[in-house]
């Protein structure tokens, strides 16, 4: 296996061990069951006669300034709406899927429902968002960014964004009239609405009172409450006498709590921020090893040669040298030679001529020297 | 290949290239567009509204800027922690570019979001540790900075602060290995952030490993564009490089070529045992099903399959198509996610697309982009190596 | 719109060896184009067997496969091509495959059942071209009511055993052959209702349609006579019965007793009255014409379909059941302004003296054994009932609604015009008389869950302003609205829409 084989194996598992789904919970690892006695409405669509009241009440409590239409305009309700930055309410009339003379169009409100577990204040990396002991899910705009991450996250499709406001854009959705539960008031749907349609109070008394008037009435009702498990549970919860996705409501969102959905991936920072710089030193150490290693065996190597090498030179110069002290000798013989023959030529021709001439000299050649 | 005259004549530089009038022409428009993203709001010149949040400032300069920056860490990685040196000439221009990739990013979400004075918030003001945007955030501000740092060197060689330079090059290691921990986190948070929306995307890209998805083909994405810039660079900047670099350029396309053919094939695998753990086989024969068909063995299995065919047959021009393609495809995966395949359910009415003005800003950021590079490539030894500090790895 | 469209299409093969042949979407015949064209000519398509026509294209028997598709191609085209020479119109020939085989979804047939129902019958009852089978016989029920001998496969007349066609001819899908191996009912009834029909062909006056339309067209339908007195069926049927759950007593005096007090007090019930409300024998005898017990025994068997009596009476669900069909009833629009706001109550907490109200206990047993007897008590006890009627003057005229009057003024609600209307709608009605025993229940559709008195308490003085959560009581915006929105939108008053609020109450 070459190196590079293996280094995209060991990405590739490495990668598969930090995805293990883990089964912690984010933030937490326990799961929240909402406040004790936080609140909750109850919207009860078979009651519903789309009158828009709660929209016009909504508007009025969130100074939302007046509409195109005005609330009275019925006719508005024939265009399918969903809450935006003027309307953090709006009714929805769906007719009938079988149309007979006995089936009448069921209205549906759409507005925050405040998850017990918020997707929005579990996407939030500000905290903008929290959900607070009365059961509201409330926004604080001082601390937004406006990433509208959680416009993204929210599985009802319900925060709206001031697109058009350049400097302080801001989020927009239901408050459950927060300030009013405060001050001991209803939400300003609740108070309006002519039919009680919707119904204020304990969720886990509406809990109980949603399924109440499912046993009194059975044929009336689908027997279920939507939000009671919806996403971990709503603060706002629903009854119907059509099935639920009839009246635009999605009943395929799961009843896992969002933060749950994000827990695994956010289990795997301390893994990796544990076993990242461990492992990555260790391949860094035995990378290093290994070069480590091969540089002292070229090393050895090289010594080896060129050990090699001096020896064969060594040799080399003395063999030269050897033949250069020969020569030298024999240059050396040589030259006592001749001096003595000279010297005797000398003596010679001194003796022979005492007024004669000398000759020159001849410079012996000299060998290379070692240095 | 040698190179003569190494002494750079500064020639009289002719501003007037096609592609300078491009740069401007872009710029000038970019300018206006931000004025008027400024002025009027977010509203004025996207097509973003309430169902669709995030359009492709987000989809393309965020998600594809950070994958496509990922050669940053994976090459630093290859030379200095699995101590493939042969690399090292690449390392540079590679970390550069994820430098600048990121800042770029940044730069960009200073559009996005709403209130752009407020992104340091996450990390000083008030941590929201429960979200997967604020590892996102966290790991990014602290990882550019690590870029910074990494890059610091040739700025300072061109500066010639020998001292800082020295510092700085001693703790290489371990801001490397910083680096890839953090690069980790957050290239696989970005997959990780769609996981809260299980009923807005499609199951066929909806996944508990998106987060493991993301990250590994950050890997192969940026071993690609490490490859496919360094085509770029040689086409347009061949002057600006050394005999080094040069020669060791064919090496570095071979090797990561190589190494993205088999993490591909490996994120080929891992996509499929995802399709097997939700058993979502049957939506393969739908019509989205054509569409994960076309990213899976279009964009994925095919490229891989070139690279793999490139490196066994020494052809580089297989490797610079392959990573051509790659680079395409990341693309491709992360509008699918963030924007094609999100709020798949919703009536077409209702579905986003983005406007002249969208197109107009991410066009300006990007070539704010090359132009820095350029920049710094002509004033910095970047593609070569300051004479003063040869022969120092 | 086409009632007459026939679908051609190769029965579904045994054999997958014939399955080659069917790489054709089905053909839509258009049936009276082709009567029409062949100017009534049955015989042109159909063979005769015993002298009677057989309702199949060119023959007698059932085929499949290749053998079924060969016989249409050939005779279908071949009288296509003699056509030509006759006229100038011609149907398509040998190659022209998608001419007949469109599958042109447009092509549905608009074909509805035809319902032979009390009126119609009354026509055949009454036609002097309906004759019976024996000339001796006074009336003329054996022209089609027949019995069946199953070893001897032959049909007789049994004078007093008439009963409905469905009982043997079943209904089936695709005039499959039913379980019980009696030709489906669409089958007979075509054998006989279009044989007979053909027999007075040309005789407008009496004779019945002989094209598909004729019976099966909606507009064709609504032009059929309808009779509105008619005398009742005669099978022997008492007027009134005696309904006690248990069979004929026996001698043993104690085992008598016992079996009296194990059910509940016998209901009387008023036979010809359900008659008389135009509902078919089929309704509630929906198998054969026998007593109910004669297969719901008390413990439930096969023959049953394992459904005991007492479910058989009251189950809810049940349209042939005596309370699911009232619930059914009270489903009408006069009936629901009131009823749909009320919880159906447990059938432990119903009312049974309603309907269980002759005690039996210290009845003789040879009464009990005698039918005629049972009859006259029955009748005796439906005399008995009484209803109560108010003074409409002591009914306040208008009422004052202004306990929470805040957005808009108090409303005057026009009470006795109101309580007028109901009684109206309600009054003649016999199941509303028959069960409510007087006017003051009526009142209880508003006024509930307090006495049936003519003072009734004011609403307030159980409804506070506030809905109560622990109970599910409206508060008194609630209450109001429910009931008035509420019982508007069921009684379907146009006048008043539930949104329009100035209706009630003007705008402070």
């Amino acid at each position: 296996m070459s190196r590079r084989k293996f280094l995209g194996c060991l990405t590739a598992a490495l990668g598969a061990t930090t995805g293990v789904r883990s089964i912690a919970h984010a933030a937490s690892n326990k799961h929240f069951e909402g406040y004790p006695d936080s609140f909750g409405v109850l919207h009860d669509s078979t009651k519903c006669i789309g009158c828009r009241q709660c929209e016009k009440a909504c508007n009025e409590v969130n100074e939302l300034g007046s509409p195109e239409k005005p609330f009275d305009d019925l006719k508005v309700l024939d265009t399918r709406r969903r809450t935006d930055e003027a309307a953090y309410t709006v009714v929805n009339k769906f007719e009938p899927a079988q149309p007979g003379p006995k089936s009448s169009p069921v209205f549906a409100k759409i507005q925050c429902n405040h998850c017990q577990e918020p997707a929005c204040a579990s996407a939030c990396f500000v905290k903008a968002f929290k959900k607070d002991k009365t059961g509201a899910v409330i926004y604080d705009e001082s601390l937004c960014v406006g990433c509208r991450y959680c416009m993204v996250a929210c599985p009802f499709n319900v925060p709206a964004y001031t697109y058009n406001d350049p400097i302080t854009p801001k989020v927009t959705k239901c408050t459950m009239c927060h300030p009013r539960i405060l001050e001991g008031k209803l939400p300003g749907c609740v108070e309006i609405c002519p039919k009680e349609a919707l119904v204020f109070g304990k969720r886990k008394d509406l809990i109980k009172l949603a399924w109440k008037r499912i046993n009194e009435k059975p044929d009336n009702y689908i027997q279920h409450v939507y939000g009671e498990h919806e996403m971990g549970g709503t603060s706002w919860l629903y009854l119907s006498g059509v099935p639920f996705d009839q009246i635009g409501m999605r009943e395929d969102l799961g009843v896992t709590p969002a933060p749950q959905l994000t827990s695994g991936a956010l289990a795997a920072v301390p893994i990796v921020v544990g076993l990242w710089p461990v492992l990555l030193t260790g391949v860094y150490a035995i990378a290093q090893r290994k070069d480590k290693i091969a540089k002292e065996e070229k090393d050895a190597a090289v010594k080896e040669a060129i050990d090699q090498a001096t020896d064969e030179m060594n040799k080399q110069l003395a063999q030269l040298k050897d033949k250069m002290t020969k020569e030298q000798q024999n240059a050396v013989a040589n030259e006592v030679k001749k001096a003595l023959e000279e010297a005797a030529k000398k003596a010679e021709a001194e003796a022979a001529a005492a007024d004669g001439e000398g000759g020159s000299e001849d410079a012996p050649e000299a060998g290379k020297e070692d240095k | 290949m040698s190179q003569e005259n190494k002494a750079i004549q500064p020639e009289p530089y002719n501003w007037f290239t096609p592609f300078n009038i491009l740069t401007a022409v872009v710029l000038a428009v970019g300018a206006v567009l931000t004025f008027m993203r400024f002025t009027q709001g977010m509203g004025a010149v996207t097509n973003l509204d309430n169902n669709n949040p995030w359009g492709i400032w987000i989809g393309f300069d965020l998600l594809c800027g950070v994958a496509l920056a990922a050669g940053g860490f994976t090459t630093s990685a290859a030379c200095y922690i699995f101590g493939l040196k042969r690399f090292h000439s690449a390392v540079r221009p590679a970390i550069l570019t994820a430098f600048l990739g990121y800042a770029l990013v940044v730069f960009a979400l200073h559009y996005d979001v709403g209130r752009p004075w407020k992104l340091p918030y996450p990390i000083f003001v008030s941590q929201g540790t429960s979200s997967l945007l604020f590892e996102v955030g966290l790991c990014v501000f602290l990882y550019l900075t690590v870029l910074f740092i990494e890059w610091t060197p040739a700025a300072f060689e061109w500066l010639g602060f020998k001292k800082l330079r020295t510092i700085v090059v001693r703790l290489t290691l371990l801001l490397t290995i910083f680096g890839v921990v953090l690069s980790t986190l957050h290239q696989s948070s970005l997959g990780a952030l769609f996981m809260i929306a299980p009923s807005k995307l499609h199951p066929l890209w909806y996944s508990g490993y998106l987060h493991v998805y993301f990250f590994i083909s950050a890997i192969f994405a940026g071993l690609s564009m490490v490859i496919f810039e360094g085509t770029m660079a040689h086409k347009w900047l061949h002057h600006k490089m050394d005999d080094t670099h040069l020669a060791e350029a064919d090496g570095v396309v071979l090797g990561f070529g190589k190494a993205a053919s088999f993490i591909m094939m490996g994120y080929f695998g891992i996509k499929v045992i995802g399709l097997a753990v939700d058993n979502n086989w049957h939506y393969l024969g739908t019509g989205w099903g054509a569409w994960y068909l076309v990213e899976m063995i279009g964009f994925v299995l095919f490229p891989a399959i070139l690279y793999s065919v490139g490196a066994r047959e020494k052809n580089l021009k297989f490797i610079r198509i392959a990573a051509a393609w790659t680079v395409l495809g990341i693309v491709l995966n992360r509008f699918n996610v963030s924007l094609v395949a999100f709020n798949y359910h919703l009536p077409a009415a209702d579905r986003y697309f983005p406007s002249l003005s969208e197109i107009g800003i991410t066009l300006f950021v990007v070539f704010v982009g090359i132009t820095v590079y350029r920049f710094i490539t002509a004033k910095m030894p970047i593609l070569y190596e300051h004479p003063e500090y040869k022969d120092e790895h | 719109m086409r009632p007459d469209i026939l679908v051609i299409d190769i029965p579904p093969v045994e054999n997958p060896d014939d399955a080659d042949v069917k790489d054709m979407p089905p053909v839509f015949f258009k049936h009276d184009l082709h009567s029409r064209a062949l100017e009534g000519q049955c015989s042109k398509c159909h063979e005769a067997k015993e002298g009677k026509i057989v309702f199949k294209f060119k023959r007698t028997s059932t085929l499949s496969g290749k053998a079924y598709m060969d016989l249409y191609h050939e005779n279908c085209v071949a009288c296509h091509a003699e056509m030509k020479g006759e006229s100038g119109k011609q149907g398509p020939l040998e190659a022209q495959c998608r001419t007949c085989h469109t599958a042109d979804p447009g092509a549905a047939s608009s074909r509805v059942k035809i319902k032979f129902d009390r009126s119609l019958h009354y026509t055949h009852e009454t036609a002097k071209a309906v004759k019976p089978a024996d000339k001796d016989q006074r009336a003329n029920c054996s022209a089609c009511h027949h019995s069946a001998n199953m070893k001897a496969k032959t049909t007789f007349y049994e004078k007093g055993k008439e009963s409905a066609c469905v009982y043997c001819h079943k209904e089936t899908a695709d005039d499959q052959m039913p379980e019980n191996g009696v030709r489906p009912a669409r089958q007979a009834a075509h054998d006989s209702c279009v044989v007979c029909h053909l027999s007075m062909a040309g005789d407008a006056e009496k004779g019945g349609p002989v094209e598909c339309a004729g019976c099966h067209d909606a507009e064709n339908q609504k032009k059929i006579k309808q009779h509105t007195a008619m005398p009742r069926l005669d099978r022997n049927q008492p007027d009134q019965a005696l309904m006690t759950g248990f069979k004929d007593l026996g001698q043993d005096e104690a085992a008598n007793k016992k079996m009296v007090a194990a059910h509940m007090d016998a209901v009387p019930f008023n036979h010809k009255l359900h008659e008389e409300k135009g509902i078919s024998c089929k309704t509630c005898h929906h198998d054969t014409l026998n007593e109910c017990a004669s297969c719901h025994t008390a413990k439930g068997d096969a023959q049953g379909g394992y459904i005991k009596l007492a479910d058989a009476m009251h189950n809810s669900g049940s349209a042939q059941s005596c309370i699911g069909c009232h619930n059914e009833i009270k489903t009408a629009k006069e009936c629901a302004g009131c009823h749909a706001q009320m919880p159906e109550k447990d059938f432990k907490d119903q009312d049974c003296a309603a309907c269980h109200s002759v005690d039996v206990k210290s009845t003789p047993a040879e009464t009990l054994n005698d039918t005629h007897a049972k009859a006259r008590l029955a009748k005796d006890a439906l005399a008995a009932k009484t209803y109560t009627k108010v003074n409409l003057e002591d009914i306040p005229e208008t009422v004052e609604i202004k306990t929470i009057a805040e957005e808009y003024k108090p409303s005057s609600f026009p009470h006795r015009a109101v309580v007028e209307a109901i009684f109206k709608q309600v009054g003649d009605n016999a199941m509303g008389k028959s069960f409510h025993k007087s006017d003051l229940t009526m009142c209880a559709g508003c006024h509930h869950n307090s006495p049936a008195t003519m003072t009734p308490p004011q609403c307030a003085s159980c409804h506070s302003k506030e809905p109560d959560i622990a109970t599910g009581k409206p508060g008194l915006k609630g209450a109001y609205h429910g009931q008035c929105i509420t019982c508007h939108q069921k009684m379907e008053v146009k006048s008043v829409l539930p949104t329009d609020c100035t209706k009630c109450h003007e705008k402070k």
